[in-house]
C-alpha cells in the first residue's frame, strides 16, 4: 500500500508544480486593475494608527516613508491632493516630525496646497519650540503664496528668540525688515528658494527647490523688462515677444520646468502652473 | 516565591519562543537603522523613533510569551500541581512567577537598548543633522517608559492566565489589550479635536471612549520618546500621574489574579 502511495504522492507533487507555474505565468501576463505605482489612498487616521499597533509615532514615520518615495516628476494634481492628507495626518501623528515639515514646505504650496502646508508648518513651529525653521517657512508662505509680506514678517520675528547665534538673528530680522519695508519683490523670493536650497541635503530635494529659484529669477528679469518698457513706451507689454523685439531682452527665459510664462491681465508677466494654460 | 521567580527565569530564557521573538527584536533594531536611511534631514531621529517602536512590540510580545509558557502553558500541561504542592499560597507562585517575567523584561529592555543605542550611532557617521538627540538619561527614560507599559500588558495577561481554561487566550486578548491601550491615547485626542467633523463618529463612540478609558489604562502616556527624539522632556507631573496609574494598575491586576487563582480548581 505504502508503496504505491509514494510515486503517486511525488507525481501529485510535480502537477500541482506545474500548475502552479502555468497560473503564476499567465498572471503575469495579465494587467493589473490598479498600476499607478504613486500615492493612491490615505486611509483614516484611526486605522493608520491601529494598522501601527495603536502607536502615532510609528503611524508617523510609515506615512512619511510613503510620502518621501513617491517620485514628484511623476504625480498628478490628484496625487498632490492625496500627499497634502498624509501629510496633515503626519503632522497630527507626530506634529514635531521634521522630515514631514520640510518636505511640505518644499513641495505642498508649489503645487497648489497651501493650506495643507500652513497646517503642517504651524503644528511644527507649535511642536519644536527649540526650532526656527518651521516659523521661516510660515512666514515666506505668508509672504510668498498668501501677498501678504507683512503677516509673514510678523511670523519670522516669532522665530527670532528660538536662534541660537548672532548672524542668524540679524539675518532673519533683516528679512523681516525687507518684507515690512517694500513688501513682495520676485527676485527677493528667488533668492530666498535658493538659499533653502543651498540648505537642503544634496539630492532631489535640492534639485528640486533649486529649479522653482531658478523660475522666479526668470520671472523676475521678465517683470524688470516689462517695467522698463513700460517706462520707456508708457503703455503696457501686449506679449512677451514685445520685450524681445524692443531689444530689452536678447531672448525669453526656457521655464526648467517647461510650463512658460504668460501675462496677466494688466501686462505683468507671471508663471504658468500647469501646461494647460501655456499659450 | 524566590523559588518560582528563579524556576521561571531559567525556563523563560530556555524558551524556544522566547528566543524566536529575541531575534525578531534584534531584526527590528535592523529595520530602524535601515529606516534611518529614509530621511534627508533627520536620519538618527527617525531610526531612534522607529527603534522605540520595535523595543515596545518587542517587550510587548515578549512579555505575553512569558506569561503564556511560564504560567498558562503550566495550567495546562498539568505541570503546575507539582507548584502548588508546596506549603505556600497560590498567590506567591504567581507573584514569583510575575518578578521572573519583569526580571527578563528588563534585561531584553537593555538588550534591545543597547542595540539601538549602537544602530542609531552607526547611522550618523555620514551626516550631522542640526538637532542633536539625547541618547543619555532621556534615552533610557524612554526605554524604562516601553518596559512599565509592557509590564501593564503582562500583568493583565496574567489575570486572564488565572482564569482561563484555553491556553491561548492569554496571549490573544493580551495583544488585543495592549493594541486598546496604546491606541486610546490617539483615539480620546482625535474625538476631543471633534473627529474631523465627522459627527456620527463622534456620537457613536465618544461614550464608548468615555467608558473604556476608565477600564483600560491609556498606554500611551508611558511613551516619552519626544525627550531623546528632540530634547523636549514630559512634564513632571505627566511622568509621576502615568507611572502611578500604570504601578496601581498592575497591582490592582496581580490582587485580582491571585484572588481567581485561589478560588479555581483544577480537576
Amino acid at each position: 500500500m505504502r508503496r504505491s502511495l509514494t510515486p503517486l504522492l511525488v507525481v501529485f507533487g510535480l502537477l500541482s508544480a506545474v500548475v502552479y507555474g502555468l497560473a503564476a505565468q499567465r498572471l503575469a501576463g495579465l494587467p493589473r486593475a490598479t498600476a499607478k505605482p504613486e500615492l493612491l489612498i490615505a486611509l483614516p487616521r484611526f486605522a493608520q494608527v491601529l494598522l501601527a499597533g495603536g502607536d502615532r509615532y510609528l503611524a508617523a514615520n510609515l506615512a512619511g516613508f510613503r510620502v518621501l518615495v513617491a517620485d514628484t516628476g511623476r504625480m498628478s494634481a490628484e496625487d498632490y491632493t492625496v500627499q497634502a492628507k498624509l501629510q496633515r495626518d503626519i503632522a497630527w501623528f507626530n506634529p514635531a516630525h521634521e522630515d514631514n515639515y520640510y518636505i511640505a514646505a518644499a513641495i505642498l504650496p508649489w503645487n497648489g496646497q497651501v493650506d495643507a502646508a500652513q497646517y503642517v508648518l504651524r503644528k511644527a513651529s507649535d511642536a519644536r519650540t527649540f526650532d526656527w525653521y518651521p516659523l521661516f517657512h510660515y512666514g515666506f508662505l505668508f509672504y510668498h503664496f498668501r501677498n501678504d509680506p507683512a503677516t509673514g514678517a510678523q511670523w519670522l520675528l516669532k522665530g527670532v528668540p528660538r536662534v541660537k547665534n548672532q548672524p542668524d538673528e540679524w539675518a532673519l530680522q533683516n528679512v523681516a525688515a525687507g518684507w515690512i519695508e517694500k513688501g513682495y519683490d520676485t527676485a527677493n523670493a528667488a533668492g530666498m528658494v535658493a538659499a533653502m536650497a543651498e540648505n537642503a541635503p544634496r539630492g532631489a530635494f535640492r534639485n528640486y527647490l533649486q529649479v522653482r529659484a531658478d523660475r522666479l529669477r526668470a520671472l523676475a528679469t521678465l517683470q524688470n523688462a516689462a517695467k522698463r518698457f513700460r517706462d520707456l513706451y508708457g503703455k503696457d507689454v501686449h506679449s512677451l515677444a514685445d520685450l524681445v523685439r524692443s531689444g530689452l531682452l536678447p531672448g525669453i527665459p526656457k521655464d526648467p520646468l517647461g510650463f512658460g510664462f504668460g501675462l496677466d491681465g494688466e501686462g505683468r508677466p507671471i508663471l504658468y502652473s500647469t501646461s494647460e494654460n501655456r499659450e | 516565591m524566590g523559588e518560582f521567580a528563579h524556576s521561571g527565569l531559567r525556563a523563560g530564557l530556555r524558551g524556544k519562543s522566547f528566543q524566536a521573538v529575541f531575534v525578531l527584536g534584534v531584526l527590528m533594531i535592523g529595520i530602524a537603522y535601515l529606516s534611518g536611511f529614509f530621511s534627508p534631514r533627520q536620519p538618527q531621529t527617525v531610526a531612534l523613533d522607529v527603534g522605540f517602536s520595535g523595543i515596545r512590540f518587542s517587550l510587548v510580545l515578549l512579555n505575553l510569551f512569558w506569561v503564556q509558557e511560564l504560567v498558562a502553558r503550566e495550567i495546562d500541561r498539568r505541570v503546575i500541581l507539582f507548584s502548588l504542592a508546596y506549603p505556600v499560597s497560590r498567590g506567591t507562585f504567581l507573584a514569583g512567577r510575575f518578578a521572573a517575567v519583569m526580571i527578563l523584561s528588563a534585561l531584553a529592555a537593555v538588550v534591545l537598548g543597547l542595540l539601538l543605542l549602537v544602530a542609531v550611532t552607526m547611522v550618523g557617521a555620514g551626516y550631522s543633522q542640526e538637532f542633536k538627540l539625547a541618547l543619555g538619561f532621556p534615552f533610557w527614560a524612554a526605554v524604562a517608559g516601553f518596559a512599565l507599559d509592557a509590564a501593564v500588558v503582562a500583568a493583565f495577561s496574567l489575570c486572564i492566565a488565572a482564569l482561563s481554561t484555553v491556553s491561548v487566550l492569554p496571549l490573544a486578548l493580551g495583544a488585543a489589550f495592549a493594541l486598546a491601550g496604546k491606541a486610546l491615547g490617539a483615539t480620546m485626542a482625535y474625538l476631543a479635536n471633534g473627529a474631523d467633523g465627522n459627527e456620527e463618529l463622534l456620537a457613536s463612540y465618544d461614550p464608548l471612549i468615555h467608558l473604556v478609558k476608565w477600564l483600560i489604562p491609556d498606554l500611551s502616556r508611558l511613551d516619552w520618546r519626544e525627550w531623546p527624539m528632540y530634547q523636549l522632556p514630559p512634564a513632571s507631573g505627566e511622568v509621576l500621574w502615568a507611572v502611578t496609574m500604570a504601578v496601581a494598575y498592575i497591582v490592582a491586576l496581580l490582587v485580582c489574579a491571585s484572588l481567581l487563582f485561589a478560588k479555581r480548581e483544577f480537576s
